[in-house]
């Protein structure tokens, strides 16, 4: 048995006996549970008189819901990079880069970037629809731990990319190489991250006050 | 806020992949750039093999791409599309050029930064001994 589980347990059993909450409260705290341990612990079971002690809802992990965020996740991960992909390269054919030897437009790679869009854009709509419409549904949705999970992998990812981005920004400015070229595509990258972290900070809000 | 940020990416995306099909358009396009591609590569070719020519020769470029049995390799001396041979020019001891029909010429000159006659295809190197 998980602590956790074994904290939920005991929790249950004592309201079910009915002790009162600053008793069983401190009995966890001279047992060495944390004050937000405890907290988390009390405030998974209803206040309402009833007995036994009815659980409030809680966040789950199940299968079903891995498929759909995993999916919107990368679905979100491959526009996210192969609009930078493309911008890029088109970036390159638009805007000459005095820094390089040849021109380094690749039309391969922005064919390839141009199917990928194709295939992830509608599949990201069709999966947010979706995911929107369930979560209207049945609020349980909202709370869904996988939800969470993905949300934050996502944050922290958009996050690093913002951050990398800058330092490269700031490194190519003191090295006297900023050419229109690079700055365009630094200002793509920037915007991308900036809106994935935008939509993730609003997601991740509505799943914590869900 | 957030549908601001989801609309954002998408627009984004859309607007690259219109742009992207307008900078390099259908099928048929792609099909003429691989080919002038290979056209190009060709000529490269044809280039290495005068300048060895003229390596082993006299320092100068030789008349005519026929009858070399000097620099004995594999050449390509005609278009693998339309069959028809190559053109090749000596303006010099050192300057010559090398015509293809490109099915874009202008793309390819851009692209690769060549000095190439748009209107003719053809591209004028100089040898340097």
């Amino acid at each position: 048995m998980r602590p956790s589980d074994q904290l939920a347990e005991f929790v249950g059993n004592a309201l079910s006996q009915g002790k009162s909450r600053d008793d069983i409260s401190k009995a966890l705290e001279d047992a060495g549970w944390s004050e937000g341990e405890t907290r988390d612990a009390l405030a998974a079971w209803s206040e309402a008189d009833f007995a036994p002690p009815v659980p409030r809802p809680r966040a789950y992990v199940s299968a079903k819901e891995a498929f759909a965020y995993g999916l919107f996740f990368v679905s979100l991960g491959m526009i996210v990079w192969h609009t930078a992909a493309l911008g890029f390269e088109l970036i390159n054919l638009w805007i000459d880069d005095p820094n390089a030897d040849w021109n380094r437009f690749d039309e391969e790679m922005l064919r390839w970037s141009i199917a990928s869009l194709i295939v992830f854009v509608p599949l990201f709509l069709f999966l947010n629809l979706k995911v929107l419409a369930r979560a209207l549904q049945d609020p349980a949705h909202r709370r869904s731990a996988v939800r969470k999970w993905f949300g934050y992998v996502t944050l922290f990812l958009s996050a690093l990319a913002l951050a990398i981005d800058l330092i490269i920004a700031i490194s190519t400015f003191i090295g006297g190489d900023m050419t229109l070229n690079f700055l365009a595509k630094i200002l793509l990258v920037a915007v991308l991250s900036a809106l994935v972290l935008l939509y993730y900070r609003h997601e991740m809000e509505d799943a914590e006050n869900a | 806020m957030r549908d601001l940020a989801k609309w954002g990416i998408i627009a984004i995306a859309v607007i690259a992949v219109v742009a992207g099909f307008i900078s390099v358009g259908g099928p048929q396009a792609a099909r003429q750039t691989r080919q002038d591609a290979t056209r190009l590569g060709d000529l490269n070719d044809i280039r290495s093999f005068v300048e060895c020519v003229a390596r082993a020769t006299d320092q100068s470029v030789p008349e005519s791409l026929e009858g070399q049995d000097i620099c004995n390799w594999e050449v390509p001396f005609r278009d693998p599309y339309s069959d028809v041979p190559y053109g090749y020019e000596k303006l010099s001891d050192t300057a010559y050029r090398l015509c293809a029909g490109f099915e874009n010429p202008q793309r390819m000159a851009t692209r690769y930064a060549l000095p190439m006659d748009i209107e003719t295809g053809c591209i004028t190197w100089t040898f340097q001994p």
